[in-house]
């Protein structure tokens, strides 16, 4: 019942909007000093212990970041003065693989409460966040660094990080983390229970050192940060940022078209959703910001057909991608031949590719052993029917979608596609983590500049009960080539040479296809024209406020 | 030799007279008052053949349906609708909505009916057994129904469908069922209170008939007409159950067609292609609206306490 009268509100809603019932422009737009910005998610908690990316985005305006990245994908120093580098002497190589980075923190930035941003915050913050007692989401960069010291006490800016191994990004995450929390306040509740911090009431309200602060939370509708006027980077222009939970993305597209929301973002839109705003309120412009987001049909390559390799690449050869994308993202996804996205600089473009060739197909499952039977279904050597589970987050339009045309698509080189949707915290919470989808599971990874091939696929990252999980090869593939760039590539410091790896993984990964690339995705943001300095980056963990502070109307 | 009618006789006539005035056949069973009752009541009529309707097009689906239902054409994607070709329109992958409509209404429909058809069975046996043995048994199932009518049931949903895997009918009418008997066994235990003090049921017991064979032959039928109303409304209800699950994506998978993730799929398209949306709608609303006018029309039927 509550469905239908919500699908009537909507209905209303969207009748109202046509018929020019609501204004255009909203009153949002009227006030000069503020900004809203809509969400289809609201965060559980603020601050690194989430695995929101609604905090993601509030924690971007809120807090202060060493270095953040620009939307040009570089990393800009802000609370560092410098990035360190190994010309300049303040990024060291040790003996034994070991490195000494020393970090200068500029003076003036100060937490919301007055007090100074010094590198005591940050060597708690690093003792914090690596400590196995607090729930840190992962410790793998992290616990790659030994210590993190303040040599001089009388001057608390001066900060070495000593790294147990080479990493080449050591100049960029100071202590293998991005989050910097304030060692006033939390220390005490930290050292009295590290497994209780969680759940401190700083995370609801938290005191940052970025250029706005925790006004108010209402649960279920808002939260509204304001200008701190005393950040020590540009002065923040908009007096406050408003993030309104609007949870479904459909309501979310009308509130956007009415202008009563100033811009979106976490907002579950579509291409198709995006080309609407666009027609329906020309004030709005529509970011379509290329991004390093992977979307793949992962394959259990533990079962007995997928092991063997000439199957896999049937499957891909029998998918017609290009339509796929043309047809569902009129083209704007761009088809993808690898996992790592065309925007990294590691991307190759020219990968082995597996162009739509249904008959191509036919030849290797017929190599691999599979007759037809009577119902035009294969049949392996077994006689068993050639069909296969395809599973995936449930109500995902687009997803839903591309697996009904590639079930269409499969059934013309003999095999039997069956759906099997579960909830999307059913699927990331169980399927996908314990590896328990039987065939073929569709979902995608969202990657940072900074990515490494390693927990993602190393054999020994494929995650087990053994293991409790841990590590991202859900897929199950062993290469012992690919295990080996991969540890090389986490180890090589020099660019040049380290995309190389990249390039030659990639080689092997498209080979053996242990997974089939489906498109690369875009960030897809909304943002009121008359809001100036609005730059998306497309980057997870830097959402469309990076620069907040920068913004005006 | 004619003889004077006596006091009784008179009383009869008298009362025959009047019902034949009130258009009541003599000598009825209670069916068949029943059945003219209910064929007086307009609604009901107009509600139950509707019914019928959608179900002989939900059956008759795979003949005559005008294309298939999960063939997808990617040329024709968002045709608005048009007479002779796409009465209803093409969805978002360029399938027959007309078509979808037909054969989403079997799984819709098979829902429906089976959840009430299940309901009523479960229902009605722990109404009877409650109420026939009263006491702990009494006091143990009632509360048991008191639990699973205060728990808000869309939660259970989520969790249930967690566990259960597979994404078929049966889940959901295993689903609806294990959370939707007890309201019947309600109805069912209240009417047998009322009915197991009264003279026949001692008399059967007083002729040694089995405590099964009285819940059974003398009770049940006896208490069956808010059972039958109430499973007309169920039909209603598993309908608007099953849009409101694949609504939440716990339905029926793709590309099988149901009204209720067809709605499901059309709200990402409300201002492109309102059609999407309003097709399943108005056929979701004229099944629960002609169930519950059925409903309402069995119960005035079926009530002896209603005069005609």
């Amino acid at each position: 019942m509550r469905v239908v009268a919500r699908h009537t509100l909507v209905a209303i809603a969207a009748v109202a909007l046509m018929t020019g019932l609501l204004p255009v422009s909203g009153d949002a737009q009227q006030r000069r000093d503020a900004v809203v910005i809509g969400m289809a998610q609201e965060p559980d908690i603020i601050g690194p212990f989430s695995t929101m990316a609604a905090a993601g985005v509030i924690h971007n305006s809120l807090f202060a970041y060493f270095a953040p990245f620009n939307d040009k994908w570089v990393r800009v120093p802000m609370l560092a003065e410098k990035l360190p580098t190994l010309k300049d002497g303040d990024w060291e190589l040790l003996p034994g693989n070991k490195m000494r980075v020393t970090w200068k923190i500029r003076r003036g930035f100060t937490w919301h409460d007055g007090k100074p941003v010094t590198g005591l915050d940050a060597r708690f913050s690093y003792g914090m966040l690596r400590n196995p007692r607090t729930p840190t989401l992962t410790r793998f960069i992290l616990n790659k660094v030994d210590n993190v010291l303040i040599p001089n006490p009388n001057d608390p800016y001066t900060m070495v990080v000593q790294w147990n191994e080479r990493w080449p990004f050591a100049n960029a995450l100071p202590y293998g983390d991005n989050y910097l929390l304030p060692r006033h306040i939390l220390e005490r509740q930290y050292l009295q229970d590290p497994g209780k911090l969680r759940a401190d009431p700083f995370f609801r309200a938290p005191v940052g050192a970025g250029p706005y602060k925790f006004k108010e939370w209402v649960p279920g509708s808002h939260i509204t940060l304001e200008a701190y006027d005393g950040f020590a980077g540009e002065k923040p222009k908009i007096k406050t940022i408003t993030f309104r939970f609007i949870l479904d993305s459909v309501v979310l597209t009308a509130n956007q078209m009415a202008g009563s929301v100033d811009a979106t973002e976490i907002n579950n839109f579509g291409i198709d959703q995006m080309v609407d705003i666009e027609r329906r309120n020309p004030n709005v412009t529509t970011h379509y910001t290329e991004a390093l987001i992977w979307e793949r049909i992962e394959f259990n390559n533990d079962d007995e057909w997928l092991k063997d390799r000439r199957v896999r690449q049937a499957i891909a050869y029998g998918i017609d991608r290009e339509t796929i994308v043309k047809t569902l993202f009129q083209g704007k996804q761009p088809v993808a031949h690898s996992w790592l996205p065309t925007r990294h600089p590691g991307a190759h473009p020219n990968v082995k590719k597996y162009p739509y060739d249904p008959a191509r197909a036919r030849q290797l499952l017929a190599e691999a052993g599979f007759t037809p039977g009577p119902d035009g279904i294969l049949r392996d050597r077994n006689g068993k029917r050639f069909e296969m589970t395809y599973m995936t987050t449930a109500g995902n339009a687009p997803r839903e979608q591309t697996q009904q045309i590639i079930k269409e698509q499969l059934k013309a080189v003999g095999i039997e596609i069956r759906i099997q949707n579960v909830p999307a915290s059913v699927f990331f919470g169980r399927v996908v983590v314990r590896r328990e989808w039987p065939h073929l599971a569709e979902w995608a990874t969202l990657y940072t500049p900074e990515v490494m091939p390693f927990t993602e696929f190393h054999s020994s990252q494929i995650p087990s009960a053994a293991n409790n999980w841990e590590g991202s090869n859900r897929r199950g593939w062993r290469n012992a080539e690919s295990d080996r760039l991969a540890e090389q590539i986490g180890q090589e410091l020099d660019q040049t040479k380290r995309l190389e790896l990249f390039r030659r993984q990639q080689e092997l990964f498209v080979e053996d296809l242990p997974a089939v690339p489906m498109y690369f995705r875009l960030s897809l943001t909304t943002v009121t024209k008359a809001l100036k300095n609005v730059r998306p980056t497309g980057l997870g963990s830097f959402y469309i406020n990076w620069n907040s502070q920068e913004w005006s109307y | 030799m004619a003889r004077e009618a006596t006091p009784r006789e008179i009383a009869l006539d008298l009362d025959r007279r009047r019902k034949e005035a009130a258009g009541v056949a003599v000598g009825q069973s209670y069916w068949q008052i029943a059945w003219r009752r209910f064929l007086k009541h307009r609604l009901a009529l107009i509600g139950g053949s509707a019914a019928l309707l959608l179900t002989l097009m939900s059956v008759l689906a795979p003949w005559i349906a005008p294309h298939t239902f999960d063939r997808i054409n990617l040329q024709e994607r968002w045709i608005a609708p048009q007479v002779p070709k796409n009465v209803f329109g093409t969805d978002e992958l360029g399938r027959d909505v007309l078509t979808r409509i037909m054969y989403a209404g079997r799984i819709s429909l098979v829902v429906g009916y089976v959840t009430a058809f299940g309901i009523s069975i479960a229902g009605a046996i722990v109404g009877a057994v409650s109420a026939f043995y009263g006491g702990w048994v009494d006091t143990l199932l009632m509360r048991l129904v008191d639990v699973l009518i205060s728990v808000p049931v869309l939660p259970l949903y989520l969790i249930m469908a967690a566990l259960i895997p597979g994404g078929g009918v049966g889940r959901i009418v295993l689903i609806f069922t294990v959370f939707g008997w007890t309201t019947v066994a309600r109805l069912v235990r209240g009417q047998i209170l009322s009915l197991k003090s009264q003279d026949f049921v001692e008399a059967g017991r007083a002729m040694g008939a089995s405590e099964t064979r009285i819940i059974l032959r003398h009770l049940i039928p006896n208490a069956l007409a808010p059972v039958i109303v109430a499973a007309t409304l169920t039909v209603g209800n598993a309908i608007l159950g099953e849009s409101s699950l694949s609504y939440l994506g716990l339905g029926i998978q793709p590309p099988t067609p149901s009204w209720g993730n067809m709605l499901q799929r059309a709200q990402e398209y409300l201002l492109k292609a309102s059609w999407l949306a309003v097709v399943p709608g108005l056929f979701i609303f004229m099944t629960v609206l002609s169930f519950n006018f059925l409903g309402d029309g069995l119960r005035d039927a079926l009530d002896p306490r209603l005069k005609t």
